[in-house]
């Protein structure tokens, strides 16, 4: 099969969202615009589906910016299993948001902006999966960046939203400005930045005592750790890893569809899916913070979705978490792992943030007709939905099953890999040391608490009797166009699509799509083991079934605490470890100080010298004219003739004959300085 | 034709001045029509002269020489001013984006209505010396445009401008001043100790270039046949130097305080640092901002900033190889010193255009920084900001007329909101700052992109370290942007007076005209940026090349 057929299909599938995003943002208030982004999508999806079935690959590149001779800034496209996979996932779910949304926007006037927006997400989401160069990729990350602002903050006159989509902006900033610091270091080594060309540098790299020889290049080790780690703040930016979680729940602000699409399946994943493109650059001891990072990020994630009220926090921070465990399946080199469970996340829990939506919706309709305002998200409210909307009901469980692990589901196979892996690479890294071993153990610790938080939200809206206030009506399911697609996503959460062997990831038939590229730099290798599968997968289906049934004993049927009655505990998860409050009180407000002080600095002392300078000008200006007057005699008859000739100055100025007054100035002051010159120059000589 | 294509770019709005002057006052109404007609010509020129440009050389183009004044100074040999003029890879970008800035001013003043005879003839003249500026090659001849101007400028922001426009006016007049006289030190000191090798050659009877420098080094010829030049051509090259001269770089010394050059290239660079301009010599540009009417606010900082960075290009680095290597360490910590100081200040205003001013200077950190380090990638990057930060702060500030021409305010805290009223300006902003800052896809991307590679690629000049502060200015940029967003134009509909509020339309079909193709090239140029920096790579390459060919030998510096 040709080239360039894939080639035209590649680029058609990547520009095909932009192309609808594009015609329903110029067709601006026309109604049914909507449905063009929706039909651009399916084309993608099409396009994705044959280009996976003919499996094709394909590497282009592009010069974008020629620099020298030798050095040109380069795009390129990149068609292999991995991003083969990736995007199809990514198209599928934005298919299915899409449709979704027809129903759950209807009625928003900004239909058509909300749509755009969505095809530009979608675009920018597609070219960080296609591309082949960092450059392209880091283009791409910011765009997709700029579309997930433009979606928390779509409702813009609320406050919160509009802050929110701020906060997501510049927190994820200070990602990138590490992600941009690593590909400005690669640059300046290798003066490439495309990846296919620096891992061909990196396969034939030695090592030696001080560091790595690549490409005749000295690399010290802490340099290219650094440069790793540097490339990883983008993963901790985009992927809401730790320190920079904090952007995450408050983008919960955008419509939920938007929160499925962006801030669950695709987006945030996006930094897992960087960690797999430029896994090769990392040396073991980066990897290790990497694991790290994830671990902190897996756990605290989990411990803030604990005492949340609002549904949809609770699924933010699962998602914090759930991708620590694919950062941290990274950090212990378990790449197919990784990407396994970014796959199955994307699915289980796009599903559930739609399965929310759709109690969302539902509960505003109701909120609507009935006299009583709520708060048609806090869990408060919620209870007893089971019986007013079954197939949510129904979607949400599957999706939440699989979410908390249990076997059958996806979730299962992809969580036991990753803790399966990071338990032997603690045995193989630790040498001794048993500090390793916290990392499985804090995998196995949120899996509890995972089970804990999601078997408490299905709970507390499903089960248990209604909380809404006396109304005349009640509830009810949501339309079709809402309701399929969630509940499509859900049947995509059982373990039978991945592998048929229901207890071992493994065996999924994506292991021979997503294939780890050939890494040097890495010196563990790790050794599986039968055994450890099975005492860690009955570990984790028995602290799942634990954590379910705390759940069902501590929350049936009982609302979410007041955050004034809770304890210590559950008011620390409810703050969310007061992160936010931390960081106001150690990054937002010194900087807001240091640049009004900057302000002061500028207009006291900087602009105070200035005009110092000119007061003190014209004072000296003055007692020369005094002295002149005064003192000097015969200065008066100057001062005189002095005003005589400047008064002629301005009078032939207004003549509009002041440039050839302002020439001859000129030549006067350069016969000046001429001369000046001459007789320095002669006094040096002689 | 084609040679007097540059002639005809300059001299062409003087004769509409002219025009304009000669018109009686009851014909005021055509005052815009010629100058729109005068900057639309200017504009079709450009386009067709940068269309004309050979990308694929660094030679001089459309270049055109005239004896212009020639003294016999006796003793003193001859002093020759040209009137030399051409364009290369330094200043064709300059040559274009002027015509285009200058365009979208004159649509801009439309709505101008008092003295408007001396408005429109001194922006004509402003016009016309803008291009000469950039197209002069000949250090007196642009010595001559630099300061008229200067003139024109003091008259259009202190007879047109806001409360305090006197003071904004007084003190960008003489800041600048002070900065040209700076200048004019340096340019007579170079006319002291360069000499034209051709026309020496002529007294002289001989006619090989070469050969008159050899003499001219063995200090054969008499004082009386030099030829003394402000030939900018001439002044680079280090042969036509006269030995034992103020200026002469014969002897292989490094440089340091005791020597003239190294003061030369001190004075060319604060004075065209003021211009620029630089922290701490920035004071001057947030007041007359402010002050300034907004199409001068336009052509203040679309094109008036970049003959500083064009001047450093030119004059301060092409002519003063060894002293830009000697400093390339302390001009790029004032590069990130502008940048990060630029964006915390603008983050702290309270006006608009203040704010705008500031976010100026520190966009004009990064062609420092792209500059001091050296490599293709900064230089391309800095001339790539300039130009790109033409294009965006010609719309920022039309945005901030924007809202000026319908509230006569424009203190952010009065307003909230506007997005609900006002939806195409809303989005006609959001390009434009997300542009500012940055976005890739904009043109402003790319230039920052490029001065970053550089700054990283620059490791004998420019130390780690400053690389990775530099880019925390892409962290302050994008907060005073967004936050500028949140408070202006989202959150719910709120300006201080409903009075006000009524006059808050959304955009005119004038204001579309000015807008939509600024947006256009932005965005084309961010997704394409070799449409312009391809015409630019060889002038670029060569002119680092030679920066490190001909300063090298004067400083301590492993080569890159």
């Amino acid at each position: 099969m040709n080239t360039s057929i894939t080639h035209i299909a590649i680029l058609s599938l990547l520009f095909a969202p932009f192309l609808g995003a594009t015609i329903t943002l110029l067709l601006g208030k026309q109604s049914g615009t909507h449905w063009i982004s929706v039909a651009m999508v399916a084309v993608s999806f099409l396009l994705a589906c044959w280009l996976m079935a003919s499996g094709y690959e394909l590497t282009a590149q592009y010069s974008w910016l020629k620099i020298t001779t030798q050095r040109s800034l380069s795009f390129g496209l990149r068609l292999d299993g991995l991003t083969q996979v990736i995007a199809l996932v990514v198209i599928l779910v934005s298919l299915l948001v899409h449709l979704y949304s027809v129903a759950y926007m209807q009625s928003d006037p900004g239909i058509n902006r909300y749509f755009s927006f969505l095809g530009l997400f979608t675009f920018s989401m597609l070219g960080i999966v296609l591309s082949q160069s960092l450059i392209m990729i880091f283009f791409f990350w910011e765009l997709v960046g700029f579309s997930s602002y433009l979606l928390i903050g779509f409702w813009y006159q609320k406050p919160s939203a509009s802050q929110a989509s701020k906060k997501a902006f510049i927190v994820n900033r200070i990602g990138d400005i590490g992600f941009l610091a690593g590909i400005a270091m690669l640059w300046s080594w290798f003066g490439t930045t495309d990846l296919d060309a620096l891992q061909s540098l990196f396969v034939v790299s030695e090592s030696n005592v001080s560091g790595w020889r690549i490409n005749n290049i000295q690399v010290p080790s802490l340099a290219l750790i650094g440069v790793a780690l540097a490339l990883f703040c983008g993963v901790i930016g985009k992927s809401a890893q730790f320190p920079l979680q904090v952007w995450l729940p408050d983008a919960m602000e955008g419509p939920t569809p938007v929160s499925a699409l962006i801030h669950a399946a695709t987006m945030v994943a996006a930094g897992v899916f960087l960690l797999a493109r430029v896994f090769f650059i990392f040396p073991s001891e980066a990897l290790t913070v990497v694991a790290y990072a994830g671990a902190v990020t897996a756990l605290i994630g989990a411990i803030s979705a604990l005492a949340q009220t609002d549904i949809k926090k609770v699924l933010a921070f699962s998602t914090i978490s759930q991708l620590g465990y694919m950062v941290l399946a990274m950090g212990v080199g378990a790449w197919f792992a990784a990407l396994f469970h970014l796959v199955t996340h994307a699915f289980f829990k796009a599903a559930l943030f739609l399965s929310s939506g759709s109690v969302i919706h539902s509960l505003h309709k109701w909120d609507d007709s009935s006299i009583t305002h709520i708060d048609a998200q806090n869990m408060k409210y919620m209870g007893g939905l089971r019986k007013q909307m079954p197939v949510t009901f129904a979607t949400y469980t599957i999706a939440m099953l699989s979410l908390a692990g249990l076997p059958l589901f996806s979730g299962f196979l992809s969580k036991d890999a990753i803790i399966v892996e990071s338990w032997l690479w603690a045995i193989q890294s630790s040498n001794g040391l048993s500090m390793h071993y916290l990392i499985p153990f804090i995998a196995l610790l949120t899996a509890l608490l995972t089970a804990i938080y999601m078997g408490r939200q299905l709970f507390m809206v499903f089960f248990g009797e209604s909380r809404l206030p006396q109304s005349a009506s009640e509830p009810t399911e949501v339309p079709g166009l809402m309701k399929w697609p969630a509940a499509l996503l859900a049947l995509f959460s059982l373990g039978i699509f991945f592998s048929i062997n229901p207890f071992d990831g493994q065996a999924a038939w994506l292991t021979s799509w997503l294939i780890m590229p050939e890494a040097t730099l890495l010196t563990t290798h790790i050794e599986d083991s039968y055994h450890t599968h099975l005492i860690i997968g009955l570990t984790t289906v028995l602290l799942t079934l634990v954590g379910i049934g705390f759940a069902y004993r501590q929350f049936q049927d009982k609302p979410p605490g007041e955050v004034n009655t809770l304890s210590t505990l559950a008011r620390v998860s409810y703050h969310q470890l007061y992160f936010n409050q931390i960081y106001h009180v150690v990054f937002t407000v010194p900087f807001e100080t240091l640049s009004r002080g900057m302000a002061k600095l500028d207009q006291r002392v900087i602009d105070g010298a200035v005009n110092a300078f000119g007061v003190a000008g014209v004072v000296v200006a003055h007692l020369l004219g005094w002295l002149d007057r005064h003192v000097v005699d015969g200065g008066v008859n100057l001062t005189a003739w002095m005003s005589g000739k400047i008064g002629q100055l301005t009078r032939s100025l207004q003549g509009g004959n002041g440039q050839s007054y302002l020439l001859w100035g000129i030549l006067g002051v350069i016969l000046i300085i001429v001369w000046l010159f001459q007789f320095i120059q002669w006094r040096i000589t002689y | 034709m084609e040679n007097h294509l540059l002639t005809i770019l300059i001299f062409l709005p003087l004769l509409f001045a002219v025009v304009v002057l000669a018109l009686p006052e009851r014909l005021a109404g055509s005052y815009r029509w010629l100058t729109l007609t005068a900057t639309s010509i200017q504009l079709v020129l450009s386009i067709w002269l940068f269309l004309g440009f050979d990308g694929s050389t660094s030679d001089y183009q459309y270049w055109q020489k005239t004896d212009w004044i020639t003294f016999d100074l006796k003793a003193l040999g001859t002093l020759s001013i040209d009137y030399q003029i051409g364009v290369d890879g330094l200043s064709i970008l300059m040559v274009l984006l002027s015509g285009i800035v200058m365009f979208t001013g004159a649509i801009s003043s439309w709505s101008i209505s008092q003295k408007r005879k001396g408005y429109f003839t001194l922006y004509l003249v402003l016009s016309s010396n803008i291009m000469g500026c950039f197209i002069a090659l000949d250090f007196f001849l642009f010595y001559l445009f630099f300061e008229f101007m200067l003139l024109p400028m003091y008259f259009l922001i202190g007879l047109w401008g806001g409360k305090r426009s006197a003071y904004a006016s007084i003190k960008f007049f003489l800041y600048t001043l002070l900065g040209s006289l700076f200048i004019l030190a340096v340019m007579i000191g170079l006319y002291l100790s360069v000499i034209d090798p051709v026309e020496t050659g002529q007294r002289l009877g001989v006619a090989d270039v070469n050969q008159v420098q050899e003499l001219l080094r063995a200090g054969q010829i008499e004082s009386h046949h030099l030829v003394r030049t402000f030939s900018i051509p001439a002044m680079g090259d280090s042969a036509n130097f006269i030995p034992g001269s103020w200026l002469s770089i014969t002897e292989v010394v490094t440089i340091d305080s005791s020597q003239f050059r190294y003061w030369a290239f001190l004075l060319l660079f604060i004075g065209f640092a003021i211009k620029l301009p630089m922290v701490p010599l920035h004071t001057w540009l947030p007041d007359a901002h402010v002050e300034a009417p907004t199409p001068i606010s336009v052509v203040l900082a679309g094109i008036l900033l970049k003959i500083g960075g064009y001047g450093f290009f030119r004059f301060c680095y092409g002519l003063f190889p060894e002293g830009a290597l000697h400093s390339a360490y302390w001009i790029a910590v004032l590069g990130v010193l502008a940048i990060i100081y630029g964006g915390l200040n603008a983050m702290a205003q309270k006006d608009l255009k203040k704010l705008i001013a500031y976010s100026s200077v520190s966009h004009m950190g990064f062609v420092l920084l792209g500059l001091a380090s050296l490599t293709e990638e900064g230089a391309m990057g800095a001339m790539m900001i300039m130009f790109s930060h033409g294009l965006t702060s010609s719309a920022s500030f039309l945005i901030a007329g924007v809202i000026y021409d319908r509230t006569n305010d424009r203190l952010i805290e009065n307003y909230s909101g506007l997005a609900s009223t006002m939806p195409y300006f809303t989005f006609v902003s959001v390009v434009v700052f997300f542009a500012s800052l940055g976005l890739p896809g904009f043109s402003g991307f790319v230039a920052e992109l490029l001065a970053f590679l550089g700054a990283f690629s620059a490791d004998n000049l420019i130390p780690t370290w400053l690389a990775l502060v530099s880019l925390l200015g892409l962290l302050v940029t994008a907060a005073y942007y967004l936050w500028v967003i949140q408070r202006m134009y989202f959150g719910p509909h709120w300006v201080r007076s409903a009075k006000q509020g009524d006059k808050l339309r959304d955009l005119t079909y004038r204001e579309w005209i000015m807008f939509v193709p600024l947006l256009l090239l932005i965005f084309l140029f961010g997704i394409m940026p070799h449409l312009v920096l391809d015409a630019i790579n060889p002038s670029i390459n060569e002119f680092v090349r030679q920066v490190w060919e001909a300063g090298l030998p004067y400083v301590n510096l492993t080569p890159r």
